[in-house]
């Protein structure tokens, strides 16, 4: 074996970033100093190769290892520099991945309380269900019980999509909803007797009890409705014909309705038009004009100004008192 | 002697033998053991180390020489910083052994 396959015996595997010649400069190195040394060796008389190796190695030492701590010098900085450099990336990659462990449990917590709060939550609508009564009245809050009042509640619970529930009203005035679900909703009201039709809305919210809420309905006013007739020379032994049309739109205001109405005559002699000024518990007359303007006096007793008059009914026109 | 003693001094001996011309490791070996009176025995183990060490602190350059025997051969020379380096040390030495021969009791001669 030369001196040069002996020193080489003491590299470590080659490394990536290694200088090509690095290892042979270092064999080559001790090469030539081992070679010098065998020739002093022999010129001092020493003539048995086996002796003159033994002489030399005792005075270098061991070739592989000088070899390998020139090697090791040689490459320390660098070597050091790969290991700061993957000390760095292990503790980059533990970090991120203790990091995603963190956020992976977190994101668990998270999800297992938003499902149990989800699970929770059809219960807790059900406990919250508020149920509602609307109770109505005629012609104001502290008014007679209406009966009758066909009451649409049409809403939508919150996140659900819309519905309608029908009820009427009780001969106390009772429409009783429930238990229905939390929402946003809203009443149409339908009365038979005044043809009332009106919408409101009412907010149901789910920490509710059960609601009452009152209502006022238009009144259905008993009136007596004198009509001057429109005809100037009436005298007739048989009975006329009088169409009246009554339409009123209803208002709310201070606890009490009014309502403007339209009144049309309609005779032989042509079609007239008024309009009518109504509140509860009054008196309904024609305007002053008709009055002066056609002398006669037709008389309707007892008339409910709002049932009764439906639109286009004939009416059997009486023979009222004449004057001139 | 202790090598110990020797240890400390390597690289002031390597840099003295450099200095005045061009040469390579067994010659160094070798002009040390002259110079020495066959005192000082440098080991390979401790001379090539060095002799690295001080060419990557920029002290020594080296080349590579074919010799006659066929082999290539690496020839080191001292840097401007080496002979700085090389001055500094001298003057610590003689310090040294000023104090260490006054603490002995060994007469000094012609030494700062």
């Amino acid at each position: 074996m030369g001196w040069s396959d002996e020193a080489e015996q003491g590299f470590p595997p080659q490394r990536h970033r290694e200088p090509a010649a690095l290892r042979q400069e270092i064999l080559d190195e001790l090469a030539d100093h081992l070679a010098l040394a065998a020739q002093r060796e022999s010129e001092s008389g020493v003539e048995d190769d086996r002796q003159i190796r033994a002489r030399v190695l005792k005075r270098f030492g061991n070739p592989a290892a000088i070899a390998r701590a020139l090697w090791w010098g040689a490459m320390k900085e660098t070597l050091m520099k790969d290991w700061i450099q993957i000390s760095i990336n292990a503790v980059i990659c533990v970090a991120l991945v203790g990091f995603m462990a963190l956020f992976y449990r977190q994101m668990q917590t998270t999800n297992t309380a938003l499902l149990n709060a989800l699970n929770e939550r059809p219960i807790a609508v059900e406990v919250t269900l508020p149920s509602v009564e609307f109770v109505f009245h005629r012609g104001s809050i502290e008014g007679p019980s209406a009966e009758g009042i066909e009451v649409n509640l049409i809403g939508k619970a919150f996140n659900e999509d819309t519905t309608t529930i029908k009820e009427k009203s009780d001969g106390r005035g009772r429409a009783r909803f429930g238990p229905i679900r939390a929402g946003q909703y809203m009443i149409r009201l339908s009365d038979i007797q005044t043809g009332l039709l009106s919408v409101k809305e009412v907010t149901l919210y789910s920490n509710d009890e059960f609601q009452t809420i009152h209502v006022a309905v238009p009144p259905t006013t008993q009136a007596v409705l004198d009509v001057k007739s429109p005809l100037a020379q009436y005298d007739a032994s048989e009975d006329v014909q009088l169409s009246m049309f009554m339409n009123p739109q209803w208002s709310y205001k201070d606890d009490s309705w009014y309502g403007i109405g339209r009144f049309v005559l309609v005779t032989s002699e042509g079609v007239f038009n008024t309009v009518l000024y109504l509140k509860r518990g009054d008196i309904i007359r024609p305007e002053e004009k008709l009055i002066q303007t056609y002398g006669n006096r037709l008389r309707f007793d007892n008339m409910n100004t709002h049932r009764p008059i439906k639109r286009n009914q004939i009416f059997p026109l009486r023979r009222g008192s004449r004057r001139r | 002697m202790d090598p110990k003693l020797l240890s400390g001094t390597v690289d002031m001996l390597v840099l003295q033998v450099v200095a005045p011309e061009a040469t390579y490791g067994y010659r160094i070996t070798q002009e040390v053991l002259k110079h020495s009176q066959g005192y000082f025995q440098l080991k390979e183990g401790s001379l090539y180390p060095a002799l690295h060490r001080l060419e990557r602190e920029s002290l020594l350059k080296s080349n590579w020489v074919n010799a006659d025997s066929g082999r290539r051969r690496k020839y080191y020379r001292i840097t401007a910083s080496g002979k700085k380096a090389l001055e500094k040390k001298r003057i610590e030495w003689q310090k040294f052994s000023v104090g260490v021969n006054g603490v002995l009791g060994v007469p000094t001669h012609g030494l700062v």
